[in-house]
This record gives C-alpha cells, sequence and structure tokens, in this order.
C-alpha cells in the first residue's frame, strides 16, 4: 500500500513536469500549427543559464527567477527570427528548423558551459515530510511542483478567458486574417504564445533538473513524454494537455517499477497506440483529426 | 511532313559505327547507364584505395555506410515526403543483426551475415511502416523520434542477449584469401562498403525511375490526386519504409563492422538527425545529393578537428562543434529556403546542368 | 472619404485589377457590382490591406493607406466585414464584438457591447454561445456589428446579402442608414446581387473583369439604370 502511495506520488509530480511541457506544446501548436521539437534543448538551456547563475552565488529563486524570463525571452527572440520568416504552410521545414535548432543548442551548451555534468540544486528539501508521526511520502518540493504547475494552469486560464490580451490570442490563433481585420497584431501575438511556452518550458526543465544529472541531453525524454501527453490530450486545449501529461506521469512511473529501462518504450507503444486509434486526443471533443 | 524526310530521319538517328551505336543502346536504358557510371566510379574508387592509406580507407567506409542509410532515407522522406527520426534506430537493428550473427557463428560469410540484416531490419521497417502510415509530419516525426530513443534502451533492459551498456564486439571482416595474407583490412572493408552503395544507388536509381518511383512522389505530391489515379497510398507509403529500412539496415550492418561494436551508445537521437541533415544538405530527393550529404557527414568532423588543434581550441569546443554546425546548416537551409527544401538546393545546381545539357542536343531526336 | 486611385492589383500573371479608380464621399453609402470574379472582392481586400496592390494608391480622409497593414488600417478607422467567414466561430458572440469594440483606441467596451445589443437585439440571448452555433443570418449581423463596435469611419461590406432573407438585410440596411444618414458612417459594399444593393446604395458602379465599366479614369459613380440594366441584365 505504501509502495502504491508512493508511485502515485512520483508519477504525479513527474507528470507535472510532462504536463507542462505538454502545456508549453499546446501554446505553441494553437498558436502557429507547429510542434517545437526544440522546446526541450530550449529548457535545457535555460536551466544551465540558471545554474551559472546559482555558482555564482545567486539564491536558488533567484535563478529560478532568471530561467523563467531567460525562457520567455528565448522563446520570442526564435520565434521573431526563426519561425516567423518560415512558412508554415509547409510544416516539413518548420519540423526542420526546430530539430536544427535542438542540435544547435544541445551541442553551444557544453561549448558555452563547459562539457562536465553538473547536478543542479533542489529548491526545498527533497525527502519526504513528516505529519504528525507518520512518514508522507511528500516532499516540500514535491509540493513546490504541484504549486507550480497549479499556478501556471490557473494563470494561463486567467490570460485567456478573462483579458483582453488573452482574447486577442485567441483570435489570432483561430482566424489570423479576420484578426487582423480587427486591428490586432497577429505576429506580436504569435511572438507572445511562442514566449509563454518557452517559460512554460524552462519551468519544466527547472523543476525536475534536481532529480536528473545535468547534461545537454536531459530534456529529449521529458520532452518526448511531454509531447505524448499533449497528443493524449488532442493538442488544442489546456487542461487536456495537462492531464495527458499527469497520466503519462503516472503510468510510465508504475511501468518503471515493475521493469526499469522500459519507460521510454512503454511511452512508445502509448504515444502510437494513441495515434493509431485516436489520433484527435482523448479529451478533444473535435472531429477527426488529419494526423 | 513528306514519307521521305520521315524515312531519313528515322534512318539517321542510328550513327553508322558499332561503338556510337552500343553508346546509343547503353545510354538510352537507365539500368545500363546507371550501372556503367558505378562501374566507372569502382574502379576510380579501386585505384584510390590503394594510394591512400588506413585512415582515409576507414573513412570512405563511413562514406559508404552514410551513403546507403541517406539514400534510403532519401527514397522514404524526399521523394515520399514521410519524416522519418528514428532511422538511426533502424540502423541499431541492422547492427546488432549482424553482431550476434557473428556472436553465434563467428565465421559467417559477410554477404550472408549482411543479407540477413537487411532482411530483419526490413521487416523492422514493415511493422513501423504499416503502424506509421496513416501519420504525417510532425506526428510521424514524434512517432519517429520516441522510437530513436526507446529503441536503444532494448539493448540495456535485455542485456543478457544485447550485452548492455558495453555492446557486442565484432572482429573486422578478413579479406579473402587470394588478395594475400596481408590484405589491409580497412581496404577490403572501404572496398565491400563502397561495392555495397554502389548497388544500393544503383538499384534505388534504376526503383525511382521506375513506376514505383512515380508512385512515391505522386503520393509526396498531393495524396488525393494519387488515390484517384489508382494509386494505394497506404501501399505505397510502406513500400517506402521498407526500401528506406532495408537500406538503414545494411548501412548498420556494415557500421557495427566498421566500428567494431554494436552498442546502445552508438545509435542516438543524433544519428538519425545526422541522416537527416545528410539528405537536406543534398537537397532532399536526390541520390547523389545523399552521397554529398554523406561526405559533409565525415569529413566536417576532421576538418574541424584539424581547426581545433590550429587554434589550440578546448576539447568541449572541438567535440560539439560538428554538431553545431549541423544545426546551423539545417536552420539556415530552411531559412534560405522558406517555401521548401524540396529541390532547393538541387535546383541550384541543376540549373547548371540544364544549361549545360542545352548545349548537347541529344542524338536522333529530330 | 475614400479615394481609390489606377489601382492595379494582380496574382501571379492573372490581373485581377487594371486601373480602377473610385471616389467615396463622406456619409454615402456606394456599392460596387458585377458578375463573380470581377474583381469586387479584391476591391475590397486591397482597400483593407490584405491585398498589396502593383499601382496606384488608395486615400482615406486624405491619409495614404496603400501600403499599410491591414492592422494599421484597421486602427484607422475602417471595418472590412469579409464575405462568409467573418466571424471567428470558436470565440463567443460577446467575444467577436468585444474584439470589435477593443480596435479602436479609447473604446469603452461594455457601452459598445450594449449598443451592439441594442441595434441587433436578436443577438442578445445568444452572447454566450460560441459564434460557430448561430445561422447564417445572425452570423452575419453579429460580423456587422462587431464591425460597428469599432466605430469605423468607413464600413466594407463584402455581400451581405449572401445567405440572408431579404427582410433580415432590409433590416441591417434600414440601420446602417440610419448611422449614414447621421454622419456617423460611410459604407463600400460590393454585391453580386444588383438589386438589392441599388435599393440600399446612394450609387453604385460596376466592375467588369477587374476594370470599371464605362471608363476607366476617375470617379465615374452613376445609377444610371439603362447602363446598368445592359450590363446586367434587367
Amino acid at each position: 500500500m505504501h509502495t502504491l502511495l508512493v508511485l502515485t506520488v512520483e508519477g504525479l509530480v513527474q507528470g507535472s513536469i510532462y504536463a507542462a511541457v505538454a502545456l508549453a506544446l499546446v501554446l505553441i501548436w494553437r498558436a502557429t500549427k507547429v510542434i517545437n521539437f526544440a522546446q526541450g534543448a530550449m529548457a535545457m538551456f535555460t536551466t544551465y543559464v540558471a545554474l551559472v547563475a546559482f555558482q555564482h552565488g545567486l539564491s536558488y529563486w533567484f535563478a529560478f527567477a532568471i530561467a523563467i524570463v531567460c525562457g520567455f525571452a528565448l522563446g520570442a527572440v526564435v520565434e521573431r527570427v526563426l519561425v516567423r520568416p518560415v512558412e508554415v504552410a509547409s510544416p516539413f521545414n518548420v519540423v526542420l528548423l526546430t530539430l536544427g535548432l535542438y542540435l544547435f543548442l544541445e551541442a553551444v551548451v557544453p561549448m558555452i558551459f563547459g562539457g562536465s555534468i553538473e547536478s543542479f540544486p533542489p529548491a526545498l528539501a527533497i525527502t519526504g515530510m513528516e505529519l504528525g508521526k507518520t512518514q508522507v511520502p511528500l516532499s516540500g518540493f514535491d509540493l513546490f511542483t504541484f504549486g507550480c504547475l497549479g499556478a501556471a494552469l490557473v494563470l494561463l486560464t486567467f490570460l485567456f478567458r478573462g483579458t483582453n490580451l488573452g482574447l486577442r490570442m485567441r483570435a489570432s490563433a483561430f482566424s489570423p486574417e479576420v484578426s487582423r481585420l480587427l486591428g490586432i497584431r497577429v505576429g506580436r501575438m504569435l511572438t507572445t504564445g511562442w514566449a509563454l511556452a518557452a517559460a512554460l518550458g524552462a519551468l519544466a526543465g527547472v523543476l525536475i533538473a534536481p532529480t536528473v544529472l545535468l547534461q545537454p541531453t536531459y530534456m529529449d525524454e521529458v520532452f518526448i513524454f511531454g509531447f505524448t501527453g499533449a497528443i493524449m490530450g488532442g493538442l488544442e486545449s489546456l487542461w487536456g494537455s495537462v492531464v495527458g501529461g499527469l497520466v503519462i506521469g503516472l503510468v510510465l512511473t508504475f511501468v518503471g517499477y515493475i521493469s526499469p529501462d522500459l519507460e521510454t518504450l512503454a511511452g512508445l507503444f502509448i504515444l502510437t497506440a494513441i495515434l493509431m486509434v485516436r489520433p484527435q486526443g482523448l479529451f478533444s471533443l473535435h472531429h477527426e483529426r488529419r494526423v | 511532313m513528306s514519307s521521305e524526310k520521315v524515312k531519313r530521319s528515322v534512318a539517321g538517328s542510328h550513327n553508322p559505327t558499332r561503338w556510337g551505336s552500343i553508346w546509343q543502346g547503353v545510354a538510352s536504358r537507365p539500368l545500363a547507364r546507371h550501372g556503367l557510371f558505378a562501374v566507372i566510379v569502382a574502379a576510380a574508387v579501386l585505384v584510390f584505395s590503394y594510394e591512400v592509406g588506413a585512415y582515409t580507407d576507414y573513412e570512405l567506409t563511413g562514406v559508404a555506410i552514410f551513403a546507403i542509410a541517406a539514400a534510403g532515407l532519401t527514397v522514404l522522406t524526399g521523394v515520399n515526403g514521410q519524416i522519418s527520426l528514428g532511422h538511426g534506430a533502424l540502423m541499431a537493428v541492422g547492427a546488432y543483426t549482424t553482431a550476434l550473427l557473428l556472436e553465434w557463428h563467428s565465421n559467417l560469410l559477410m554477404i550472408l551475415v549482411m543479407a540477413v540484416s537487411v532482411a530483419v531490419t526490413a521487416i523492422t521497417g514493415l511493422f513501423f511502416g504499416v503502424a506509421a502510415a496513416r501519420l504525417r509530419g510532425p506526428y510521424l516525426a514524434g512517432v519517429t523520434l520516441t522510437l530513436a530513443l526507446a529503441l536503444p534502451q532494448l539493448a540495456l533492459h535485455f542485456s543478457s542477449i544485447f550485452a548492455g551498456e558495453q555492446g557486442i564486439p565484432i572482429n573486422p571482416p578478413a579479406a579473402p584469401g587470394w588478395l594475400g595474407v596481408n590484405f589491409s583490412l580497412e581496404q577490403w572493408l572501404a572496398w565491400v562498403a563502397v561495392a555495397a552503395a554502389l548497388v544500393t544507388l544503383v538499384l534505388l536509381a534504376n526503383l525511382l525511375r521506375s513506376w514505383v518511383g512515380r508512385a512515391l512522389r505522386a503520393v509526396r505530391d498531393d495524396e488525393v490526386a494519387a488515390m484517384l489515379a489508382g494509386i494505394h497510398v497506404g501501399r505505397t507509403r510502406v513500400i517506402a519504409f521498407v526500401i528506406s529500412a532495408a537500406c538503414a539496415g545494411l548501412a548498420g550492418s556494415l557500421f557495427a563492422y566498421w566500428l567494431g561494436l554494436a552498442a546502445p551508445g552508438g545509435f542516438s537521437v543524433i544519428l538519425s538527425l545526422q541522416l537527416l541533415i545528410a539528405i537536406v544538405i543534398g537537397g532532399l530527393g536526390s541520390l547523389v545529393g545523399a552521397v554529398w550529404g554523406a561526405l559533409f557527414l565525415i569529413l566536417l568532423p576532421n576538418l574541424t578537428g584539424s581547426l581545433a588543434t590550429a587554434f589550440n581550441l578546448p576539447s568541449s569546443i572541438s567535440n560539439n562543434l560538428p554538431q553545431a554546425i549541423f544545426g546551423a546548416v539545417l536552420v539556415l537551409a530552411v531559412l534560405a529556403f522558406p517555401r521548401g527544401i524540396q529541390g532547393g538546393l538541387t535546383r541550384l545546381g541543376g540549373v547548371g546542368l540544364a544549361r549545360w545539357r542545352q548545349r548537347r542536343p541529344l542524338r536522333g531526336s529530330g | 472619404m475614400l479615394e481609390v486611385s489606377g489601382l492595379s492589383v494582380a496574382y501571379g500573371q492573372v490581373l485581377a485589377l487594371d486601373q480602377v479608380s473610385l471616389s467615396v464621399p463622406e456619409g454615402s453609402i456606394i456599392a460596387v457590382l458585377g458578375a463573380n470574379g470581377a474583381g469586387k472582392t479584391t476591391l475590397l481586400r486591397t482597400i483593407s490591406g490584405l491585398v498589396r496592390c502593383r499601382a496606384g494608391s488608395i486615400r482615406l480622409a486624405g491619409t495614404e493607406i496603400t501600403r499599410l497593414a491591414p492592422e494599421a488600417v484597421a486602427r484607422l478607422g475602417v471595418a472590412h466585414v469579409p464575405e462568409g467567414q467573418g466571424v471567428i466561430t470558436e470565440l463567443t458572440v460577446e467575444e467577436n464584438l468585444r474584439l470589435g469594440s477593443l480596435a479602436r483606441r479609447g473604446g469603452n467596451p461594455k457601452q459598445d457591447l450594449d449598443e451592439a445589443y441594442d441595434l441587433f437585439p436578436a443577438l442578445e440571448p445568444r452572447r454566450a454561445l460560441p459564434a460557430g452555433s448561430l445561422s447564417g443570418g445572425e452570423r452575419q449581423m453579429l460580423a456587422i456589428a462587431r464591425g460597428l463596435a469599432a466605430r469605423p469611419r468607413l464600413l466594407l461590406l463584402d455581400e451581405p446579402s449572401l445567405g440572408l432573407a431579404g427582410q433580415v438585410l432590409a433590416q441591417i440596411m434600414a440601420k446602417l442608414r440610419v448611422l449614414v444618414t447621421a454622419g456617423a458612417l460611410t459604407v463600400l459594399l460590393i454585391e453580386q446581387n444588383a438589386r438589392s444593393a441599388l435599393s440600399v446604395a446612394d450609387s453604385a458602379l460596376v466592375l467588369s473583369l477587374g476594370q470599371v465599366v464605362g471608363g476607366n479614369q476617375a470617379v465615374q459613380l452613376q445609377s444610371d439604370a439603362e447602363l446598368l440594366g445592359a450590363y446586367l441584365g434587367f
């Protein structure tokens, strides 16, 4: 029973990270109909920046904030400089573009930051807390992770449903031409979407860093699982992608317990199964998607 | 047009000399033309391999291996329009098949081992092609990327069979006796690899010129139109996958001989992406371009290595410079051709080629 | 209000508009008529900035807007209601209207929304519903209401009669007429349905194969029944 609880908590924590990546991918997809294959690498980059900041004496929270801000900036720059000129009508091209960026970032990071494998400090204690007399398998850091995801979700929902900016962003995503006729600077909305997405990715990168060894490829699998979660959620809804990410986290944690090393393969099966059987995602109410 | 003129033009298109008519026969049949070209290249490589040292032979093998894999990927991605980020994993299948076969019976005939590796990888490609037949664009990319990440894990999990992290070692193939006892191993492997590459390229070139090639292209350009023309879209896509998998299997088998090892570390995502870069540089859809791309892949790390020693760059830079350049090249290629790389680079070369061709009118025309 | 002179637009090799000139006086409703493919929609799209012209100039109340991006043109007070796909179906009715209100500087969303519902009471009960659930006529109303919520100086209407029952169209046009007479609005509308257009417009001109009929030079606005009859067949 205790194992079940431990696994569930761990699964949800992992799932929260995948959910953050899934959110980022969905944001970008909704804005520009692009899957950003460089999302993980961008997050890795910003985490390294945060690490350097931390190693130079800044507090963890400061470094954390730097990572998020860097993510925001990086997303905006990438959209404006790289993605905008490319015609999205050729999705092939954009896949190649983001893959090229992925390769570049993964190579450039060790060039800038040196090649050694680092460890990233956690925000709070990573051991389980104590509630009364029992040892609960929930650590301060776990709660922090949940909190971050929750806050991100709430902020995004508020942004999109409750603000004019969010309304403009949604309009730009649904009907760019009509939006332009309404005076909306669609280009700016797209840049904002990418910036937000990259900030989310940066959040995921920083949150998972303490539990893994920091190396240029550490976000590869996180990206894939986030991608799977996004596909599961249908690529259209924010909440769907979050649920997708959490589900993936849970399933893979249980699989990993039964049989380590097979997590990625399990992820592959899940992804292929979803795309073959219900490509529009498990939670989408839309019509059949041409994948 | 008078019947006299017709008779004369038909008669006049046959050059009276014997050699001329043989040349006519060869030039007009694609298989013969490709074959002739391959023989010429083979002869050139043969001579070349005697002139250079073992290390260059080693690199030549590498070029041949990547050329095979890239050619296969050209058929899948360039000609049929399916983007795959998982062909490194398919190469792994070929490599491990070779390694396991040799572990079982160390003196199996090389060509037999290669053939089995090709077959096994082709079957893997069949499974995956069927599963992925309905997927397009980023979805297909995502699934194949996952394959690239997941397959090496199989080797780690079933470490009793696949020898886990450190992999299965392979002895380099010995040259046949009649070449002499001291015949260079690197040179022999280079010969085998280049021969395999030429055979592959000739076969693929002919395939692409046939109705299969037409079907592949039709499905890439407009699925609905292809379907209306009677082409079975799903089957065509699976065929493309199997062909490219077979090539990857052959390349993987040679890769195992080349490295002397089949280990998970040799088949990272980067390998798959390197293949993609090779075909992008080559102009996506051109077999010759795939060869150029393979050359680029092998020669660039050489170049950066020399630069690094010349400028005393630290290893963290020199190790990663090739990949940084690969990534930058990919990004710049897309930015340079925002409407689509397809044929963009070959178009640049093709314009030149077309103009050159126009200088010499084909015999028999008119 | 609007001065178009020598406008030429090409799609690749095909000339969609050939030296078109027209003038829309302030506080009037002008109709541009013509058969399918005559270039009417292209004219509107060029004015609002979605399409680049090859030659010519467009002036809005004296200001040159020829090379401006659509966002900029909209912010100068031009509301273009496109044919058919004018509403954003994934957003609610209220969200669509709000977007219209946001298009102008110093907009007061609440007031603009109230006015819109006054103008088109049929929209109010549906305010929280996705625009995609509306009927064709209601969508057209929404699109026009949204355009008006921006308090534009110039309203560009693309085939307003499409999919609308005659009576509904008459109601909408009557409301527009009120605004126009009050001097707050100028309307340029394009129509295949000549009859309905002529019943609301002050004057009309005819486009045929990208050219203004009856002379390529400036300003030949006429409501000459004979000429129109010759070209439109009634």
